[in-house]
């Protein structure tokens, strides 16, 4: 009998740690449940901003790349026109080449040129006046 | 050559037509087109469109008017704002009181001239015309009605003539001889000669002066005219006694040769050759000038032989 009220003694605080057991895990897998929640709601802002940022980065490499296209084409009419330039720095020489001696050609020509005396062989026109169909004048 | 000759608007009218071409039903159109410019646009008869408009000037009442006033008045505007300003159809008071009087008005316009900005109509629709300031076509309405007697001309089948109001003048084709027309420059202090002569080829032009040879008389003890500068509301045109200019239109000959004459000696010749005008100008020492645009058009001056 003794035995028999032991072992359901013994049966009955095993069952009952058991159950304590189960509850006090319970109760803490709850608890770190709503802490975790917790922190993912706390932290969803700081993944928006972040998604934000990460599309502004897109746009703003997609933006640099059309810079960098521009950049490339600006570089090359660059190029071609200070070929141009270059070019036309020749002709500019060339030019002056030719206006210096055209200027020293004009400083050797004389100021004045003794031309010969003409004779009047034949008497001036003198014109008559132009007969006119009507005059111009104040009105009234 | 045949020559018609009347009067109107003030002045001699006369058309010539070379050779016996039948020009009756010509002159007939002439005559009949500047009647009825005149009792559209003139200032001094007492019962044109004009008038009855400047009668009501500053009213709310609209006047119902003819095309002939209602395009001459556009014009006027026009002309206004190309010439900025030289050219100024609300001078009528200044006039007035200078004593170049036309068709009496109820109420004289004491408006000041800093006044006169914005259009010279107020209001314009099929109900009619409201204007502010009474109005003066003169320096550009017998253009006008050169301009479209002949355009009548033209429509009948004349090809070659000299149509004549005064001192505006227009060409057309060939003169009698088969040449150019030749029309002399009055010599604004009365003398028998012409100060130049001005050819006209065939493709034909208009020729305009602008002189006060006639209209002068003393004021208050003072001389003046009829060419006010707007400005200043006085007679206009310091150191000129004529300026006389040649296009392809009377209106706009008119126009410009008053113009210039109002902005006077020192500014002409600056002023004529940077819009390109065939102008010429004799100065109150008597002396002429004249653009390059007129030199080619200048077939005798007087002193050049």
């Amino acid at each position: 009998m003794t035995d028999r009220r032991g072992i359901v003694r013994l049966a009955t605080l095993v069952g009952g740690s058991a159950g304590l057991y189960s509850v006090a895990l319970a109760t803490v897998v709850s608890l770190q449940s709503q802490a975790d929640a917790a922190t993912i709601a706390g932290r969803q802002p700081v993944v928006d901003a972040i998604g934000a940022v990460e599309g502004s980065n897109d746009r703003l490499e997609s933006l640099l790349g059309g810079a960098s296209d521009s950049y490339g084409h600006v570089a090359a009419d660059y190029e071609a026109l200070a070929a141009a330039m270059t070019s036309l720095d020749g002709s500019v020489d060339a030019l002056g080449v030719a206006v210096e001696e055209v200027s020293g050609r004009a400083a050797r020509l004389p100021g004045n040129i003794a031309l010969p005396r003409l004779t009047r062989s034949a008497p001036i026109q003198v014109t008559e006046r132009v007969v006119v169909h009507a005059t111009t004048g104040a009105s009234g | 050559m045949r020559t018609f000759e009347g009067r109107a608007m003030g002045s001699p009218l006369r058309l010539s037509v070379p050779g016996t071409t039948d020009a009756e039903a010509g002159w007939r159109a002439v005559l009949d087109e500047f009647e009825l410019s005149e009792q559209a646009m003139s200032r001094f008869r007492e019962t044109s469109e004009l008038t009855r408009l400047n009668r009501l000037a500053g009213k709310t009442e609209s006047v119902v008017v003819s095309g002939r006033l209602r395009m001459a008045l556009t014009a006027a505007e026009r002309a206004r704002r190309v010439t900025g300003g030289r050219f100024e159809p609300r001078v009528l008071t200044a006039l007035d009181r200078v004593g170049y009087r036309g068709a009496r008005l109820p109420v004289v316009d004491a408006t000041p001239r800093s006044r006169w900005s914005g259009a010279v109509v107020r209001r314009s629709g099929c109900a009619g015309l409201m204007i502010d300031h009474p109005i003066d076509l003169g320096g550009i309405g017998k253009g006008l009605a050169v301009r479209w007697a002949t355009r009548r001309l033209e429509r009948l089948g004349l090809s070659d003539f000299l149509l004549e109001a005064g001192g505006d003048l227009m060409t057309r084709g060939a003169a009698p001889d088969a040449g150019e027309w030749k029309i002399g420059i009055e010599d604004p202090f009365g003398g028998p000669d012409p100060k130049a002569v001005i050819a006209v080829g065939p493709a034909g032009a208009a020729v305009a002066t602008s002189s006060i040879r006639v209209h002068q008389w003393r004021s208050d003890g003072r001389l003046v005219h009829h060419l006010i500068d707007p400005a200043t509301g006085e007679p206009g045109g310091a150191g000129l006694q004529a300026v006389t200019v040649a296009g392809p239109d009377p209106a706009w000959a008119e126009v410009w040769s008053k113009s210039l004459f109002v902005g006077g000696a020192d500014a002409i010749g600056d002023e004529a050759r940077s819009r390109g005008l065939a102008a010429w100008w004799v100065d109150d020492s008597g002396t002429l000038g004249m653009t390059p645009a007129a030199r080619p058009m200048t077939a005798w001056v007087a002193g050049e032989g």
